[in-house]
């Protein structure tokens, strides 16, 4: 699942997870959408979360799906503009499983997803 | 309002505005001309824009948000939050800061074009 308020983003980050062999891929504009979608869909494998967004933001997303037997297994990277390490640590000790910031190079972003994941 | 001011503003065609809140408090504005706008635009989705859309505004809404969050992170210590983006569109605008927070702007060249960014800030923190 791609959660961004950005829908250039949501498509980039899309795009790049299809060409990566995910063949359904939700996205949800902001943590509200995605924790509904999280009740709906208990196929979700991954998720690539966006910092600030409106409603409910992506750190408090994060808390969330932590803190739910249903959700917290399940790997989130942070993809945000947040380049603080501050920031960093607090992703970290939320549960995030990665964290990268935008602008991501080319490649960095499928990077980071197969690191987490464990593909090749 | 100085003379490159007024010509950013009567050349800009997409506009990204971020807030600042927190320890600094204020507003980044950064302008972009239309054929910029398109170029940074086309590279950002890597396809070609060939003109304003939704798409275009909501993309200058992110590179914004990517460029000011990037930026956040030189500020040693201070704890300062964004907001989301605001994107407008078209030239004929005037924003009207606080009489009491300082304001700069800037034209700067890229090679996706020139742009222009105003930064109206004020540190609140200690």
């Amino acid at each position: 699942m791609v959660v961004d308020d950005s829908k250039t983003m949501r498509r980039l980050q899309t795009n790049m997870l299809v060409s990566i062999g995910f063949a359904n891929v939700t996205e949800a504009e902001d943590g509200n959408v995605a924790l509904k979608e999280l009740e709906a869909n208990t196929d979700i494998e991954l998720i690539l979360l966006d910092w600030n967004m409106p409603n409910l933001g992506g750190l408090e997303t994060l808390k969330k799906i932590k803190a739910m037997p249903e959700t917290k297994h399940i790997p989130v990277i942070m993809v945000t503009s947040e380049a603080e390490k501050t920031k960093v640590l607090v992703a970290v000790q939320a549960g995030v499983a990665g964290y990268v910031v935008k602008p991501f190079g080319e490649g960095a972003l499928e990077k980071q997803v197969k690191t987490v994941l464990g593909i090749q | 309002m100085l003379a490159s001011e007024t010509e950013a503003l009567n050349s800009s065609a997409v506009s990204g505005i971020i807030g600042l809140s927190g320890d600094v408090q204020g507003v980044v504005i950064i302008k972009f001309p239309l054929q910029t706008c398109l170029a940074v635009v086309t590279r950002l989705i890597g396809e070609k824009a060939t003109k304003i859309d939704d798409d275009v505004t909501d993309a200058i809404g992110e590179i914004t948000n990517i460029i000011v969050g990037n930026a956040k992170k030189y500020l040693n210590g201070l704890n300062v939050s964004i907001s989301l983006p605001t994107v407008v569109e078209g030239s004929d605008y005037i924003v009207h800061l606080s009489k009491d927070t300082p304001a700069v702007c800037a034209s700067l060249s890229s090679d996706a074009g020139e742009f222009y960014i105003k930064i109206s800030t004020k540190l609140t923190g200690e």
